[in-house]
């Protein structure tokens, strides 16, 4: 069961994280850019 | 402090500085895709990999591609670290000590912990990891993190040497090429020379050798009532360590395959090896600044980086000796002082926790180089250094390891620096701020303070909440500031991807196995994003002829700007939490107390 949990949020954090290149990218279309 | 300790310190830079320049040009013929003398023999080896995996060498990556291709690959390597280790008493291969399954929560933590190039390790090695886990699962971890934050940095450095480019490169060109043509070969020559002074490698069982003394051992039991045992034996754990040291040092991953990592003697036998392991951790380092030069056609702006970091290595390496060289003040008045302070035939100072043959020279240069980059390797107990010694490692996890630095996450977080430095020198002169050509503007400046936020938002949250918590506070040897500092250094360290630690705390709880694992992944991936951001960012930019308006990268002007940028930054984000821990104890060790 632990071994589950740990896989299962090992998966979140990359999952969250490409979200988080996303993020990122949107950023760049923010009304302070040059 | 000795002539002979800062003549030791002098020839270790003297010999990186010497290696900086040809290892930097060739990393750039590496990852340039040029002929190098390996060639005829890897050029097969790459071709025949890029085959197999349905890797296209010629097509190149946006940011967010290449970004992408990082955290598929980390999150494979995570997981498969972490079944290895889980199933390692099933894998009848390379187990003589049939060492059981490691506990999950351990897996975990040490699983993320080798995936970020951490190697915090909170557990015993030899009593843990069977000769397949430290072989398959943690030192092939070692080479892939390793050429994974070499391919960032080559990244970064292309994003500034590019115009009006869309692309930074291939993720899966550059972690290949990093590994044949930069670590293996080095390793390989490595590890026969650390085999040469005395460090071992083989798949032997542990030997059992008969004390020539037997040893009285008082324990206390569960119940209170104290047992003496009698100690006729001693197990020498053994197995394959030069390997996996070559690489633990090469690629500043600092892993040890022992307890004692770099003061044992199979790992680090001799003062000429532990020359060697200093040098091999700043290495990559050096060289690529030279490498930063080149692919912009800028070198000297590679050497103005390259001073920075020097700059800042010596400001630390001599406060870190100079403090380790004095006695302890609460050791007035009793023998141990004397020892302490010194004769002619011996050099006095702070010994506690150091090997004798390396001496205080070497082991504040070893504890200081290891943190400027983010290696982690130890050849003494940072936690037994006087207060203003143990702030220097410290500190140099805090200002983001960019002091040569991890392999390639120093030279992109120091290149992070530049922006920011840049833009600064923009905002002084009242000009749009370039670099190298290239306006930096507010989307770049934006994700650089995103990157330079996050670091010190992890560590010292985590922190403060360790410091609140019953959990928290009960792994800790020490009380009072010296506890804190405990704590600080485990989440700076952790979130740096150092490896280092203050050894006094124990970290093998399920709450410090948790959040520093946690703190591992974020403090390496939430940071490499938007640091790529900029990168793609700057790529597709034009490159801007040089004005009277610009403000040139390679003076001695940028590096003072450059150093001076680290510091505040670094300054006013720890320097209160550096007051409560390291400071104090300091101050109130010279009043007389201790914890």
């Amino acid at each position: 069961m632990t071994d589950v949990v740990f896989l299962a949020a090992s998966i979140v954090f990359f999952v969250v994280a490409v979200l988080y290149v996303y993020g990122c990218q949107r950023l760049k279309g923010g009304r302070n850019d040059a | 402090m000795t002539a002979n300790g800062w003549l030791q310190i002098g020839v270790f830079f003297v010999l990186v500085l010497l290696i900086a320049k040809p290892l930097g040009l060739y990393m750039a013929q590496v990852y340039e895709r040029k002929r190098t003398w390996l060639d005829p023999v890897l050029g097969p080896v790459e071709r025949l990999l890029y085959k197999l995996t349905g890797v296209d060498a010629d097509v190149e990556m946006k940011w967010t591609e290449y970004a992408a291709s990082m955290l598929i690959f980390s999150l494979a390597t995570l997981l498969l670290t972490y079944a290895v280790e889980r199933l390692q008493h099933w894998i009848p291969l390379w187990n003589p000590q049939h060492l059981p399954a490691v506990e999950p929560y351990l897996a975990w933590s040490t699983a993320g912990s080798f995936t970020t190039n951490t190697n915090w390790q909170a557990y015993v090695p030899e009593q843990t990891m069977s000769y397949l886990t430290q072989m398959f699962g943690l030192a092939t971890h070692n080479f892939w993190s390793a050429a994974v934050g070499m391919a960032l940095a080559v990244a970064f450095i292309r994003g500034i040497a590019r115009r009006e480019a869309k692309t930074l490169g291939n993720f899966w060109v550059d972690l290949t090429r990093g590994i044949l043509w930069v670590l293996a070969p080095i390793c390989i020559v490595y590890a026969l020379a650390l085999v040469s002074q005395g460090a071992i490698q083989n798949f032997k069982p542990y030997d059992t050798v008969k004390l020539l003394e037997p040893q009285h051992v008082t324990t206390t039991g569960t119940d209170g009532k104290t047992v003496t045992t009698t100690v006729t034996t001693q197990t020498i754990a053994q197995g394959p360590l030069a390997s996996q040291e070559a690489i633990k040092m090469l690629g500043t991953n600092g892993g040890g395959f022992m307890n004692a990592n770099s003061s044992h003697p199979f790992e680090n036998p001799t003062p000429f090896s532990n020359l060697m392991e200093m040098v091999s951790i700043f290495a990559i380092g050096g060289g690529l600044c030279v490498t930063l030069g080149k692919l912009t056609g800028s070198p000297k702006h590679g050497w103005a980086v390259f001073a920075a970091m020097s700059i800042l290595w010596f400001a630390g390496v001599a406060t870190c000796y100079w403090a380790e060289s004095q006695p302890n003040s609460m050791l007035k008045g009793v023998d141990q002082h004397t020892v302490q302070m010194g004769a002619a035939q011996q050099a006095g100072g702070n010994m506690e926790g150091k090997e004798v043959r390396f001496g205080i020279a070497n082991s504040a240069l070893f504890a200081t180089v290891t943190t400027d980059a983010s290696c982690g390797a130890v050849n003494s107990m940072h936690d037994s250094f006087m207060p203003l010694g143990g702030m220097v490692p410290l500190a140099n996890i805090m200002t983001g390891e960019i002091i040569f630095g991890g392999v390639g996450a120093g030279m992109y977080g120091m290149l992070i620096f530049v922006v920011v430095t840049v833009f600064i020198a923009g905002l002084m002169v009242g000009r749009t701020p370039e670099y190298l050509g290239k306006k930096v503007e507010a989307y770049d400046v934006q994700l650089s303070m995103l990157y330079l936020l996050i670091f010190p938002l992890i560590i010292l949250g985590f922190a403060a909440i360790s410091a609140l918590l019953p959990a928290g506070l009960a792994s800790l040897s020490n009380k009072g500031p010296h506890g804190l500092s405990q704590i600080l250094y485990a989440y700076t360290s952790a979130v740096g991807n150092n490896g280092s630690a203050f050894a006094g705390l124990n970290a093998d709880t399920h709450w410090y196995l948790v959040t520093q694992g946690v703190a591992m992944l974020a403090g390496r991936f939430l940071m490499i994003v938007p640091m790529l951001a900029v990168a793609g960012n700057l790529a597709t930019k034009k490159i801007a002829p040089a004005s009277l308006g610009t403000f040139p990268v390679t003076s001695g002007l940028f590096t003072t700007l450059l150093v001076g940028v680290i510091v505040i930054v670094g300054a006013l984000t720890f320097f209160p939490a550096l007051s409560l821990g390291p400071i104090l104890e300091h101050l109130l060790l010279r009043s007389g107390m201790s914890f």
